[in-house]
């Protein structure tokens, strides 16, 4: 079987990639190891999106989304698992894992769009006995509006990512005890639209710098004890003591990069995703990443933003000999993507996603080219969980294999 | 001096509340304190050859023993009468019981937790030991020796991952070479064959990432490694297969003894009346021998770390597992390289007590993760499988000397158990002293899982004797098939056959494990084994579905939703491990779910 374009993962961003890339080629397979299309989105069943403008019942965004691309006729296989991954001449051989046999797909290229994992309990070295009742939030997330079964009565998270706000919101519904939210760092993880519309609406307590020092209990969690950190060095006076029947770990995304990784392309030391250009293409030409496994998004519009691009990137790919500079940052920024810019392809409205290292007021991030500033924009508001994009035309500028690109918040 | 009052001497300076006496050829010591270190300091010290050994009844104060949970389950073996009761089930009940089915003879083994291969053998790190640098004259080096050849049959027959790619011992001076001689007369001695001096080039061709300093290596070419789930799995499932019985859940609580024989056992099941015993409970071995009235050891728990990182960094250790010397120093901030030298050097020449990072190892494992351990470290719980993160920083700081490109965030995964260490430091291996129908496969801790096969040999050959001594005719088990099938992972199957496979059982095609690309119908087969175990953990260890990156946080929801399918019952009845262990308390109801 032959195809232009192979997304693997239906999720928000394969979904929206394989839509977009569909108003160029119909020739398209979308495979989902799920049962079901939607990815996160599935889990977050009977959950509130909330947009910039409004909010929407996740429920009801994923049906639409599923129509929408239901309506494009490309295929869709799903329970279907990508297994290996082949280049051949200007091809890729993949090898397909269906309740009907191993498939062989030949394919242009390929978008990869397989999400994230959370860190898990030992990713994120939490000290202590190994009972039951130890879970992510997305694994909750799943229990709850997937399954539809209670895996806790009375329960403490540990992390604040949006994930676990989402996971609390669900718990809350099915009347199980949320006491608190404790977070290892000085400032909660997730948007502050998030925080108060599920932390604050169901008075859920944020403890913050505090980590946790011990898990308690042989068959399944009895008390988690949580101590405070002070100057990162863990205070022994100030212990607390938890009585609940679980702990829910939201301690972040690692993008899920097994398929790339064994092509050994690129790796990003700050994204944990590849290195991708300014067409999300990484180190392979003509493979291509997006959504959670390109890097961790918090919020859709940011997530569609790049999805929607690399969908009709995908559809235009061609076998070109690129001239990659790199973009560098200063320590500001947690993560800067594209980390490389292709210079033989195009340099017009080049998004670029950002993360701060910190929160920042009122300050500019700036964009040097060769130490002269070319753009700058003035936020009165940065904060790590708040992803931000910036519109960069490169196109405009003379750039050379020399040419140095620098972002630095001033 | 007799020994008994130089040793009083010894333990008094220790803490002056210390007290030895001898009895029936054992000392015993009594007292109590506060610091846990003097009671292993002062059973260290009592140690002679005069005696069977030592009994350390030294109390620590205000450490709490385990609640025992003796509450009776039910009453479904009530009035067995068996010929052995194999009691543990580890690697080492599992081997004997292996062996014992080679016999026509009535065997079970009990185990009192709800799977197989919990405790210490469910933490080894896989490492097949030569044998070679385990100190001469001890029942340890003997079993090791010999358990170490029986690998490459065994795995064969029962379809276990192994690898005989050897160990290295890494060597940064040239004085370092006496190190050298002293093994290989070892090695001469106890017929390790192969062992080998090597340069920094050959070193290199066989593992590209040894550090800079190595400059010389010893090769163990008989080193090896195993899965040890999949080994002691097997072992008890070929046992099965050839007429032996498993329980699970069943704990032993006391015996009736009387006139030096074991008349019958009582479990939380019932009370069992065999006419042999065999201790194989690990951590537990010294109450059991005491059940028996055979005490002769005292167990001290030595509580083991390891780390399990990322496939993607499997290159740090391709083929075999390596060690530093005990003397190469590698000069840095706090290691000076004095301290270094005498430290090495003494244990060289006396095999001095235990260290931290001794055994600390750069282990290449058959599954493909590399794995770093063990940090080991005294105790005194028996059951400690806690975790403290300093230790785990502490080994990738200690171990980036030997393997430079470590990283914390390499690792998925880390796991700590207790050691069954005895006082004498060497297994026990025997009939019973003071009952007769008692046979003690105790006090073994590392490398047990290498000596495993031997001590099961011997163990079965001396239960038999005793048999055929108390007059019952012992026939071999003709039927005995020696071939057991593993589950072997689908996606290593030649793409054909795995192509077939999934269209003989389109379960085969359905991934549920995403990290290690395992299948709903792997998962199946795994309940349709000799000793099916419907938990999560059984799974994980069965066939590493939820071992990967993830660690089954994705995964765990579909297995116990296969799991609970198949044993026909709702997903509320499958839990982490043991009854107790419960993932999901309720179903919520007013919601409609797929």
């Amino acid at each position: 079987m032959n195809k232009d374009i192979l997304i693997v993962g239906g999720g928000i961003s394969g979904i929206y990639s394989a839509i977009e890339a569909s108003n160029k080629t119909s020739n398209i397979l979308l495979v989902e190891s799920e049962r079901e299309l939607g990815g996160l989105l599935r889990k977050l069943k009977g959950c509130e999106l909330i947009f910039d403008s409004n909010k929407t019942s996740s429920t009801e965004y994923l049906r639409t989304l599923v129509d929408k691309v239901n309506k494009t006729g490309i295929e869709i296989w799903k329970e279907s698992y990508v297994s290996n991954i082949l280049k051949e001449d200007t091809l890729f051989s993949v090898d397909i894992i269906t309740k009907d046999g191993i498939k062989n797909v030949k394919t242009k290229s390929i978008i990869i769009a397989s999400g994230f994992h959370e860190k898990t309990r030992n990713q994120s070295f939490i000290p202590g006995s190994n009972p039951s009742g130890i879970f992510t939030s997305s694994a909750i997330l799943y229990y709850v509006n997937v399954l539809g079964y209670l895996p806790t009565k009375t329960c403490v998270f540990y992390g604040s990512t949006d994930l676990s706000l989402y996971a609390i919101e669900s718990l809350i519904k099915a009347n199980v005890n949320v006491i608190g939210v404790f977070d290892d760092r000085e400032n909660p993880s997730c948007l502050n639209k998030n925080t108060e519309d599920k932390l604050n609406k169901y008075n859920i307590p944020l403890y913050l710098s505090y980590t946790v020092t011990d898990v308690i209990g042989k068959d399944r969690v009895e008390a988690i004890e949580f101590s405070k950190i002070k100057n990162g060095i863990i205070d022994e006076n100030e212990k607390i003591r938890i009585d609940c029947d679980s702990l829910i770990i939201s301690q972040g995304y690692i993008p899920e990069c097994k398929l790339i990784e064994s092509l050994n392309a690129k790796m990003s030391l700050w994204t944990k995703g590849p290195i991708v250009d300014q067409n999300s293409m990484t180190s392979i030409d003509g493979i291509f990443v997006t959504g959670n496994s390109l890097m961790a998004h918090n919020e859709i519009e940011t997530q569609i933003i790049n999805a929607k691009e690399v969908g009709i990137n995908a559809a235009k790919f061609k076998q070109t000999e690129r001239e990659l500079i790199d973009v560098d940052f200063d320590e500001n920024y947690s993560f800067v993507v594209p980390e490389v810019v292709d210079l033989s392809s195009n340099l017009s409205n080049i998004n670029f996603f950002f993360r701060p290292a910190k929160s920042f007021n009122n300050k500019t991030v700036k964009v040097y080219l060769n130490k002269q500033i070319i753009f700058s924009k003035d936020y009165t508001v940065l904060y790590p969980p708040k992803m931000e994009n910036i519109t960069l035309d490169l196109k405009k500028y003379d750039l050379t294999s020399d040419s140095k690109i620098m972002l630095k918040i001033e | 001096m007799s020994s008994i009052s130089k040793i009083d001497r010894i333990i008094k300076e220790i803490n002056s509340s210390f007290e030895v006496r001898e009895d029936n050829g054992l000392l015993f010591l009594d007292g109590k304190t506060d610091n846990y270190d003097e009671i292993v300091l002062a059973g260290r010290e009592a140690v002679t050859s005069d005696h069977y050994g030592v009994i350390n009844d030294i109390r620590l104060e205000g450490e709490k023993e385990i609640e025992e949970n003796d509450e009776i389950l039910d009453y479904s073996l009530d009035n067995l009468h068996v010929d052995c009761l194999v009691i543990g089930g580890g690697v080492i009940g599992s081997a004997i019981l292996r062996e014992l089915s080679k016999y026509k003879l009535n065997s079970i083994l009990i185990d009192k937790e709800s799977d197989i291969i919990e405790h210490q053998s469910g933490n080894s790190n896989g490492i097949i030991d030569s044998g070679l640098t385990i100190k001469s004259k001890t029942l340890k080096a003997l079993y090791t020796v010999r358990g170490n050849k029986m690998f490459d049959k065994l795995s064969e027959e029962l379809e276990v991952p192994f690898e005989r790619n050897g160990h290295l011992i890494l060597l940064k001076n040239r004085f370092e070479k006496i190190f050298y001689s002293k093994l290989f007369v070892n090695a001469k001695k106890r017929h390790i064959p192969g062992i080998k001096l090597i340069n920094r080039k050959t070193l290199l061709s066989i593992e590209s990432e040894a550090p800079k300093w190595a400059n010389y290596a010893i090769y163990i070419p008989s080193g090896g490694s195993i899965n040890p789930y999949k080994f002691t799995i097997a072992l008890a499932e070929n046992a099965v297969e050839n007429g032996a019985l498993v329980f699970l859940n069943t704990k032993c609580l006391s015996m009736d003894v009387s006139n030096n024989i074991i008349k019958s056992v009582k479990t939380n099941r019932g009370t069992i009346f065999p006419k042999v015993v065999i201790n194989a409970t690990g951590i537990y071995s010294d109450k059991i021998a005491e059940m028996a009235k055979d005490r002769t050891f005292t167990i001290h728990p030595v509580k083991s770390t390891n780390l399990v990182l990322d496939k993607k960094v499997s290159y740090i250790a391709e083929k075999t597992s390596f060690i530093k010397s005990p003397i190469t120093v590698i000069r840095d901030e706090n290691d000076t390289k004095k301290v270094g030298v005498i430290r090495g050097v003494r244990k060289l020449l006396k095999q001095e007590r235990k260290y931290m990072y001794e055994e600390l190892s750069t282990i290449h494992s058959t599954s493909g993760n590399v794995i770093i351990g063990p940090a080991i470290i005294e105790t005194p719980k028996r059951e400690d499988y806690s975790s403290d993160v300093s230790i785990i920083s502490q080994i990738i700081e200690e171990q980036r000397k030997v393997s430079p490109k470590l990283k914390k965030s390499d690792v998925i995964s880390y796991y700590s158990a207790t050691r069954a260490s005895t006082y004498e430091d060497d297994f026990v291996i025997r009939k019973g002293i003071f009952t007769e129908n008692i046979f003690e496969a105790c006090g073994i801790d590392y490398p047990g899982l290498t000596a495993s096969p031997a001590i099961g040999e011997d163990i079965a050959s001396m239960v038999i004797n005793y048999l055929k001594e108390k007059g019952y005719k012992i026939l071999p088990n003709k039927l005995f098939n020696p071939h057991h099938s593993s589950i072997k992972p689908i996606k290593d199957y030649p793409r054909s056959l795995r192509d077939k496979l999934i269209k003989s059982n389109p379960k085969y095609g359905i991934i549920v494990c995403k990290c290690e690309e395992i299948s709903l119908g792997e998962i199946e087969s795994c309940l349709s084994s000799p000793i099916p175990v419907y938990t999560l953990d059984a799974i994980k260890k069965r066939i590493g579905a939820g071992s990967g990156k993830c660690q089954g946080s994705i995964c765990s929801p579909l297995i116990q939703d296969a799991i609970a399918r198949k044993k026909r019952t709702s997903i509320l009845n499958i839990k982490k491990s043991s009854n107790e262990s419960v993932v999901l308390f309720e179903k919520i109801e007013d919601n409609k779910h797929e």
